[in-house]
């Protein structure tokens, strides 16, 4: 089910972003939507690149509506942890520590290592070179090491 | 919602068929009145995408209409069809409805609906070649509307229909032109002349006259003919 | 020391959430939408015209008991017998001209190409069934190799296909059927033409190779360009 598969993980992308998911979900849908407006079915395993960043563009709208106190990342994981208690310690590590990275190495990291995405499309999306997101990602990946085992001493 | 045609032409051979048409068109009833010849069904089977123009562009919503994207929100009812041999009525609303991308529940609903509308519900599973000329043109209504069109084109829907039936027919087109952009090609002039908002007339490959039923005056017949005459 | 691949498979974990129950039904009613091709392609053998298939798969088994008993001289018999099998299955190809329904095709979202793409991938792979099946049965009796026995078998039927084909694309008219007849008779007689000519004592047998491999290649030419032609009804011009 190819396109379940991507769904899922377009609302895991959208999720890292509003924090909230029922307002992840709503976003999902109406980001296919557009993109079946001008294209076919078929294409959707075609032009990822396109349909996250139609993605992204509707999560920053979301982000220009609301206010900004009312983010709340550490309540809405604990929340979600009810939801899906499996793994639920694990996710919070690395959830905490990712959100300790600047907001767009955040989102090449989870792209690239969360949703397997091709680092040609995530240059795509996030509008700078493959060179570009290679260092970048590198980089991720030395911080978030650093807050890993940071947060692991500290228990 | 936007039909556009940018100098459209058709040439074969040495004959231009359609000569650089260019409107626009919006949701309503447009009738498109002509003699046989004119070019009428040419132009039509180009806003269909079934043929290509030798110039000018055709697009809907900005899609060219080339693309299956318009097909699948295209309702067409030819001049003449044909039915593969021994299809009911029913096979063949199916049939068609496999082709145009209609999944198999939903079509079954849809069928039995249309069946119902156009009249054909006790008829539906007797074979094609037992109808009358009146009711396999009502079938080839109801295959148009499968798939809830956003353009429908018709071209000469009335051949075959007595007075009765032109008058059901009459209705379901301007029901169908409150939301969507429908053109009536024909010749015979009292189709278009109750339930068209725009009239358009086409001579030997060009529109002659493109206007509303207020411009046009009292009697669309008088008006057509003085036209072509 | 956390190493690269720790921290990889532990991003696997971040921001996992499952779609909900409203989700799914979108998914549902989308998913449907690209899946139809499936129906498309069960509909068409359904109404692949049972009569025509019925005659054409009889034909074969004839064709194929004789082909068990016989001589060599079986083998020239089934060769020019197979391209009226080819006729069959050409009539099922040419349906939507010859029964009018091409424009109503050809507006249809899957469109007249997809309808003829399908038509011919179920007639090629019957086809290609009937031939290597028939030269698995001829291979012991003539001797050959079994790549030559499919060559001298398929010969004929492909020449059919082909110019069945051009024909067909070059000649709209509903009547083109009957050039169609007149190419399967010139197939049928080529293997009889070859034998009372004795065209194998004058030119090397293994000529067939790169003859075939010629044939086919058009042949191929030809199904594409007329499964493309399904797009552009440019012959309906009246």
């Amino acid at each position: 089910m190819d396109l379940e598969v991507q769904y899922e993980k377009l609302l895991r992308y959208c999720y890292m972003k509003v924090k909230d998911r029922y307002v992840a979900e709503d976003i999902v849908q109406e980001t296919y939507l557009k993109f079946w407006q001008n294209h076919t079915y078929k294409d959707t395993g075609k032009e990822l690149a396109y349909l996250y960043t139609i993605a992204r563009n509707l999560c920053v709208e979301e982000f220009r509506r609301r206010k900004p106190e009312s983010i709340d990342t550490i309540t809405d994981v604990k929340a979600d942890e009810k939801m899906n208690p499996e793994n639920s310690l694990n996710r919070l590590v690395i959830e905490s520590a990712l959100e300790q990275l600047p907001e767009d190495v955040r989102e090449m990291m989870m792209l690239r290592f969360t949703n397997e995405m091709a680092v040609t499309d995530i240059a795509k999306i996030v509008g700078i070179s493959r060179f570009a997101v290679h260092r970048r990602i590198k980089e991720g990946l030395s911080i978030l090491r650093e807050k890993m085992e940071g947060a692991g001493n500290d228990d | 919602m936007e039909l556009v045609l940018d100098r459209v032409s058709k040439q074969y051979q040495n004959k231009i068929a359609v000569d650089r048409i260019s409107m626009t068109l919006q949701p309503g009833v447009i009738g498109l009145l002509g003699e046989n010849g004119a070019g009428k069904t040419t132009l039509m089977r180009m806003v269909c995408g079934i043929l290509m123009p030798s110039g000018g562009t055709i697009t809907f919503d900005g899609r060219d209409v080339s693309e299956e994207m318009y097909r699948d929100v295209l309702g067409y009812l030819p001049q003449d069809f044909g039915y593969y041999p021994n299809f009911t009525g029913r096979d063949f609303l199916m049939y068609m409805s496999a082709l145009k991308g209609i999944e198999k529940s939903a079509a079954k609903r849809k069928c039995e609906e249309l069946l119902q509308i156009v009249n054909l519900e006790e008829a539906a599973n007797k074979k094609i070649k037992t109808y009358s000329g009146g009711m396999k043109q009502r079938l080839g209504i109801a295959q148009a509307v499968l798939n809830n069109p956003k353009i429908l084109i018709l071209d000469e829907p009335t051949a075959g229909l007595d007075p009765k039936e032109r008058v059901r027919f009459r209705n379901l087109i301007a029901e169908l032109g409150k939301d969507s952009i429908v053109i009536l090609s024909t010749h015979i002039v009292s189709d278009v002349e109750q339930i068209a908002d725009r009239i358009l007339m086409m001579k030997s490959g060009q529109i002659i006259f493109d206007g509303s039923r207020k411009d046009v005056g009292a009697d669309l017949e008088a008006f057509y003919l003085s036209n072509f005459s | 020391m956390m190493t690269d691949r720790q921290l990889k498979h532990a991003l696997k974990s971040a921001y996992q959430i499952q779609p909900s129950e409203q989700g799914r039904a979108f998914l549902r009613r989308y998913e449907k939408r690209s899946l139809q091709m499936h129906a498309v392609i069960k509909t068409e053998l359904r109404y692949m015209g049972m009569k025509s298939l019925l005659a054409g798969v009889f034909l074969c088994a004839i064709l194929f008991c004789v082909a068990r008993q016989g001589d060599i001289r079986v083998q020239w018999t089934a060769s020019s017998v197979l391209p009226l099998f080819a006729l069959v299955l050409s009539a099922i190809v040419g349906k939507s001209e010859r029964y009018g329904m091409e424009e109503l095709e050809a507006s249809s979202r899957f469109s007249l190409r997809f309808v003829r793409l399908i038509r011919m991938l179920i007639v090629g792979v019957l086809s290609c069934a009937v031939i290597f099946i028939l030269a698995g049965i001829l291979r012991k009796l003539s001797g050959f190799g079994s790549m030559m026995t499919v060559c001298f078998v398929g010969f004929p039927y492909l020449l059919n296909v082909w110019g069945s084909l051009l024909i067909t694309r070059k000649w709209h008219a509903k009547d083109n059927i009957y050039g169609c007849v007149g190419m399967t008779i010139c197939s049928c007689l080529l293997p009889f033409f070859a034998k009372f000519t004795e065209l194998w004592s004058y030119i090397d047998m293994r000529m067939i190779y790169p003859a075939m491999f010629l044939l086919l290649m058009i042949t191929i030419r030809e199904s594409i360009l007329y499964v493309k032609e399904g797009g552009d009804l440019t012959w309906n011009l009246c």
